[in-house]
């Protein structure tokens, strides 16, 4: 299935719209870039490699690594909380917190890259197929919440934060689970993924960049609540298509 | 007495205790060639050069009122340019070749980001950072059948320790001698008042466009300054001149020093002294130190008010 040039284009674009939706979420709900989505998953790739050379289950190296980055996610929003009072402020914490979570798995792993690809049970179609799985639960929740009440209360706070707390809007809420969701989507792909590349401590730089490039050029379209992601979703395929051609 | 002169005399105590300060850093820098000893040289070098990294930075923060962590372009830039120069042709080439260049795209490029917003400039820089960083490990060149480049980097000459020591002296003494009067002089108001606030200083007839260009010009040409004398210091030109640890260490300065020259300099020599030393002991461990300051930074702001960290607290209202 990956062989074909057209399933590899549809690989990457399920790939980098998970990465996309999640900076995007952040950014719009916590009100600042989240810089450490590269260490989330890096360190889920990292998770994936102790998990297959350990040869634990790899569904409870699954669970481990979602527990374990939603923990992680909770720290980084009580460390944002605590310090960072602006989105500069949280954006530097945030980059700081990524830098210290690389640097931990570069002095604990001595060895500069990693390859898992013949023990992983994840080959390209498995691969393809949780990460597009992984897709549409995201955009399946994101729309039930967005036709919940809640989603009122979400697109308040995309719309105008300090106006949706006048309102009795808990917005510190909703960044707290927007911070650990999208830290734990992006350890769930890192795990998933881990196979497809030799696993270093600054993979996760690449795909949080472009993803930063995509979500800013959607947030162009002005658009909040569900129909923002379904672009984000849109605009990836177009970016994904045009790299390939280009390339 | 015109506004000038009032203003020059009101700062010429503090002018003349900065250059004192200096003057001292400047007599002890000046010894140590005098040791005799590799390693204090080496290290003395690389610190001076990371000085110079940060003294354009902080000419861009203090002067221009824009945080950027995007320094490692041109730092990287002029290295990379100088060193592909160098396979087609001589050192001095390629050295003059590899700044100008470096300094004219650089400028242009900070120059057309003063369009934007100043919390935008710093996202656009450091984003444009790293994808350099990652773009420039597929950078490749063919000579003569053979391909250099890549992850690897390019070679530079090596040069001898004596003459890079006393390139980096001359050019680090003079840049903060002459950014510490300048920060004194009446010439230094037009660009602080474009600084706190751009429509005023427009109001009162302050060119800014020309102040924007200038303030670009000089923070790219000390950072492409910086980034030639680090290859040639290392005979050699990687992709890691783009990472993220060069963009942020002038930030992590500039927290620790308050943005006083004297400090600046005085902040880089600890912060290369300690990596080195922690670096013998487990190498990367300093990197987690520059994390750990990087968290703490709205804490230490509230100690070491850095002009930058104080706009943000002044711009969060």
């Amino acid at each position: 299935m990956i062989a074909t040039p057209i399933a590899y284009l549809i690989y990457s674009s399920i790939f980098l719209s998970i990465f996309s939706i999640s900076v995007s979420l952040n950014f719009r709900i916590s009100k600042f870039l989240n810089l450490a989505h590269a260490s989330a998953y890096t360190f889920g790739a990292y998770l994936a490699y102790y998990t297959l050379s350990n040869n634990i289950n790899i569904l409870i190296g699954y669970i481990v690594t979602f527990l374990l980055s939603a923990c992680l996610g909770v720290v980084l929003f009580a460390v944002v909380i605590k310090l960072g009072k602006n989105l500069l402020q949280a954006t530097i914490i945030s980059l700081g917190y990524s830098i210290a979570l690389e640097e931990v798995l570069r002095i604990t792993h001595p060895t500069g890259y990693y390859l898992i690809i013949s023990q992983s049970p994840f080959t390209p179609e498995i691969r393809e197929i949780l990460s597009a799985i992984l897709l549409l639960s995201i955009l399946l929740i994101l729309a039930i919440l967005y036709k919940s009440s809640v989603g009122i209360k979400m697109k308040f706070t995309e719309d105008d934060r300090f106006l949706a707390e006048i309102y009795g809007v808990n917005t510190e809420r909703f960044a707290f689970y927007a911070v650990i969701s999208t830290f734990a989507v992006l350890s769930t792909l890192g795990f998933i993924t881990s196979s497809s590349y030799a696993i270093s401590p600054t993979i996760g730089w690449n795909p949080l960049v472009t993803s930063i490039l995509i979500s800013g050029f959607t947030s162009l379209f002005r658009l909040t609540g569900f129909s923002h992601f379904v672009t984000v979703v849109l605009i990836t395929f177009i970016y994904s298509t045009v790299m390939y051609l280009v390339i | 007495m015109s506004i000038a002169d009032r203003y020059m005399e009101k700062n010429k105590k503090n002018r003349n205790t900065m250059l004192t300060q200096l003057f001292i850093i400047f007599s002890v820098m000046f010894l140590i060639p005098f040791t005799n000893n590799y390693f204090l040289n080496w290290i003395f070098i690389l610190s001076m050069i990371y000085s110079i990294l940060s003294l354009s930075w902080f000419f861009m923060d203090e002067f221009g009122g824009r945080v950027n962590l995007g320094i490692a372009i041109p730092f990287g830039l002029s290295a990379y340019i100088t060193s592909i120069t160098y396979l087609m042709s001589n050192l001095w080439v390629s050295l003059i070749f590899g700044w100008m260049i470096s300094t004219a795209c650089t400028t242009l490029f900070f120059y057309l980001l003063y369009r934007i917003d100043r919390v935008s400039f710093v996202f656009i820089t450091f984003i444009s950072c790293i994808l350099l960083w990652i773009v420039s490990h597929s950078v490749v060149v063919k000579v003569d059948g053979f391909i250099y480049g890549g992850e690897e980097g390019f070679s530079l000459s090596s040069t001898s320790i004596l003459s890079l020591y006393t390139t980096s002296f001359v050019f680090l003494s003079s840049i903060s001698i002459v950014l510490a009067m300048f920060s004194f002089s009446h010439m230094s108001l037009p660009f602080k008042a474009f600084r706190d606030d751009e429509k005023s200083a427009r109001s009162v007839g302050i060119k800014v466009e020309r102040l924007k260009l200038l303030i670009t010009l000089i923070t790219s040409c000390i950072a492409s300054l910086s980034g030639i004398l680090y290859a040639l210091l290392f005979s050699h030109t990687s992709p890691e001149m783009f990472s993220i640890h060069i963009s942020i260490f002038p930030f992590i300065v500039s927290i620790l020093s308050r943005n006083s020259i004297p400090r600046i300099i005085l902040a880089s020599f600890l912060l290369v002294a300690l990596s080195d030393y922690m670096n013998s002991a487990l190498p990367n461990s300093y990197l987690l130190l520059y994390a750990i300051i990087l968290i703490l930074s709205p804490k230490l702001a509230n100690f070491r008010v850095s002009s930058a960290i104080l706009r943000w607290r002044i711009s969060d209202g």
